[in-house]
């Protein structure tokens, strides 16, 4: 092959990824966002295979078979698809993302009924109490987790370190809904898990605070 | 990606640049969400038994009217791989060629 056919190629290969690419009615949206929930997707699909492996629940997606996945967060709606837990044919547990918790600062002074924008916040992926809905509170979610298809910085570290502040008080330990994974004992009052995922190996750096407040730090790249 | 190795010759060189060029790419494609859905079907079952077929992003109604779409189908959003291949065809053919300096005979 010529120099010149090799150029050819390389050309042709990224007028294809250009113009080629994506279906034209998508050429609009921010790929951050595409790219964003499929890290999502992708890291969801890793937690429902832990459950089902590490745990041995049995796993059902309710009301669709189409996984389904929101660009904004909001309270549950059982009416939207969702991951049931099932042990011994019970539900006893729902997985759903893009939700929205109330905060312990709100629920410690019992003002569930109508939380300002700073009491309640978003969660990427979340198991809750079987047949919760509205914005759960701490006492009702058993695992928490964040995805970050981005660098990991110190800004995300604080985010997810009020995340941890806002979920659970610092305790002795406590056990956790779990018996294996992702752990079976957490410094936290309530003992919720909370798991902060990301692309970059960046993540490893900052995960000193997760021994202390009970935080799970994992790089998981994608995979080609 | 990787940071940048030099190599000894061309070949290598532009071998090693379009494998990372194609591992980058990748991770973006198609093959990611069949990957990822494959996962949810291995663990997951639906209430009528039958296998999960798509996943989609539901938009907010300001994001529906920006983007004049109601919801991001991921299996069409992302990049097909045939616009990829086109990568690990060409590296295959520069590794083949018996030169260590593709593209420069001529």
């Amino acid at each position: 092959m010529t120099k010149r056919e090799i150029k050819q190629r390389i050309t042709q290969i990224i007028r294809n990824l250009c113009f080629g690419g994506a279906a034209r009615s998508f050429d609009v949206i921010p790929r951050s966002l595409t790219y964003g929930k499929l890290y999502e997707a992708y890291i969801l699909a890793r937690i429902l295979e832990q459950l089902r492996q590490a745990e041995h629940y049995n796993i059902v997606l309710v009301n669709t078979n189409q996984l389904k996945l929101k660009s904004a967060p909001g309270p549950i709606n059982r009416n939207y698809p969702r991951f049931d837990l099932l042990a011994n044919g019970m539900a006893v547990a729902s997985v759903w993302t893009d939700i929205e918790f109330t905060s312990l600062s709100c629920f410690r002074v019992e003002n569930t009924a109508n939380p300002s924008l700073g009491e309640y916040h978003e969660l990427d992926i979340a198991v809750v109490d079987y047949g919760v809905y509205g914005r759960p509170t701490p006492d009702q979610i058993w695992l928490a987790a964040e995805c970050k298809n981005t660098g990991y910085n110190k800004g995300l570290l604080k985010e997810i370190l009020g995340i941890r502040r806002e979920l659970s008080f610092v305790s002795d330990l406590n056990a956790t809904r779990f018996r294996n994974w992702p752990r079976a004992q957490v410094p936290a009052t309530p003992p919720s898990c909370l798991l902060a995922y990301s692309t970059s190996s960046g993540i490893q750096n900052y995960s000193a605070p997760g021994n202390f407040f009970g935080i799970n730090f994992y790089y998981e790249p994608l995979t080609p | 990606m990787e940071d940048i190795k030099f190599s000894e010759t061309p070949k290598q060189e532009l071998s090693y640049y379009l494998k990372g060029l194609y591992t980058e790419l990748s991770l973006i494609s198609q093959r990611q969400f069949l990957k990822t859905q494959f996962i949810l079907n291995e663990n997951v079952r639906t209430e009528n038994g039958e296998k999960i077929v798509g996943i989609k992003v539901e938009l907010t109604p300001q994001e529906k009217d920006l983007f004049q779409v109601d919801e991001i189908d991921l299996s069409k959003a992302l990049i097909p791989d045939e616009a990829i291949r086109g990568i690990l065809e060409l590296i295959e053919i520069i590794q083949s060629s018996q030169s260590e300096d593709p593209g420069l005979k001529s």
